[in-house]
């Protein structure tokens, strides 16, 4: 029963923090996945980022989902699910009521205040994606080939418009065509 | 009569319902790649195709979606349900969307458990996971250059980066500080560029 409450806890707080999609999430499931509970491995945690990005739907959700089927069965991946969007829930509901009430565009202070605090809290969870690239690549880049796949990803990722699935399916196959190859 | 008049009534709202349901549900299910690529399938469904929203209020709706914490498809859903019907149109709308990934990640998972260490499925893996890594690090990239658009702002990151990485600080603190910080480099500025809009709408 523990197990259950600390997944929707954990995935709770996950979901605080996981402003602009999935991935500024990284950096606290491996704090809290990885490093405090071990309730995962390094290697566990990367499939699972991969399985989650080439499936359909929100990336968190994949995430979660995944996350909570590993660490807790069905019922944890239902609790993992539900705690990722509940501060979703109860922020866009609070948002709604405030509002309602105190009308933040007709009030400059607030409406300064409220766009300061964005003007701050949008590069701190860029930050956080950043953070999420570094720990993926040092975990995932270990070899030339590796080093290959990331460069040759992330050229294509950023100057083209290819479907990122596509490129990581890409990435898969090749590596399973030059092993084919070689052996 | 009144009380055939009465269930239809019911019986309608309850279509209406499992259309939000089934709109999210199909969305959630065929679209790879996360939020950024679902949001424009949203708006096509929900303004162009279904036209329960206004051009004009869906606006408000991404712009909400795109400001608080949580998956954007799970944000968008939520918020169009909830204008719609209320708390039940917004769990209804949120359960449309994730269903699709909670069902479709449970079958992957019972495949895996199976099928991870077999030779092939090791090797797509070790190709597949630094591809991973390289899209993250461009979606770092492609956000911090629609964000970041002044000195201010890269300072704040890089210190915020740093720290980060350096002595492991806390996520919660990460974006504490950025709000903190956000509220001492950003407030005295009147108006960004961003917004002509407004200053337009001023005098």
């Amino acid at each position: 029963m523990m197990v259950f409450w600390e997944i929707y806890y954990s995935f709770f707080k996950i979901g605080l923090v996981s402003f602009g999609g999935g991935y500024a999430m990284i950096p606290l499931m491996k704090m809290e996945f990885i490093d405090q509970q071990s309730w995962l491995n390094s290697q566990e945690f990367f499939d699972i980022m991969a399985v989650s990005e080439i499936t359909p739907g929100p990336v968190s959700i994949n995430i979660a989902t995944f996350t909570g089927f590993k660490v807790g069965g069905f019922w944890g991946a239902v609790l993992a699910t539900l705690g990722v969007v509940s501060p979703s829930i109860i922020i866009l509901l609070l948002v709604y009521f405030f509002s309602r009430k105190l009308s933040f565009k007709k009030n400059p202070l607030l409406d300064r205040w409220g766009k300061a605090l964005l003007q701050g809290i949008r590069p701190a969870a860029i930050t956080l994606v950043a953070l999420a690239a570094l720990y993926l690549g040092e975990g995932t880049v270990t070899d030339l080939p590796g080093v290959i796949v990331f460069a040759a990803s992330l050229a294509l990722a950023l100057a083209t418009r290819l479907n990122p699935v596509l490129i990581i399916v890409l990435a898969g196959t090749g590596s399973l065509v030059v092993e084919t190859f070689y052996q | 009569m009144a009380n055939t008049s009465g269930i239809n009534e019911k019986e309608k709202n309850l279509v209406v319902l499992l259309k939000l349901f089934a709109v999210f549900f199909k969305i959630g299910s065929l679209t790879v790649g996360g939020g950024y690529v679902m949001l424009p399938l949203i708006e096509n469904e929900l303004v162009e195709k279904k036209k329960w929203f206004k051009k004009e209020s869906f606006v408000d709706v991404l712009a909400l979606s795109q400001t608080v914490p949580g998956a954007l498809a799970v944000n968008t859903a939520f918020q169009a349900g909830y204008r719609l019907y209320g708390l039940k149109g917004g769990f209804i709308a949120i359960a449309g969307a994730i269903l699709p990934s909670f069902l479709i990640i449970l079958a992957v998972v019972a495949f895996l458990t199976g099928y991870r260490d077999y030779p092939g499925v090791t090797t797509f893996f070790d190709g597949a996971l630094p591809a991973v890594a390289a899209l993250v690090a461009a979606a770092a990239w492609k956000l911090g250059k629609n964000v970041i658009r002044e000195a201010k702002g890269l300072v704040l990151f890089m210190v915020l980066l740093l720290a980060g990485y350096f002595w492991s600080l806390h996520p919660f603190a990460i974006i504490g500080l950025g709000a903190l910080l956000g509220l001492f480099l950003f407030r005295e500025q009147p108006r960004d560029e961003g917004e002509n809009r407004e200053v337009e709408k001023g005098p």
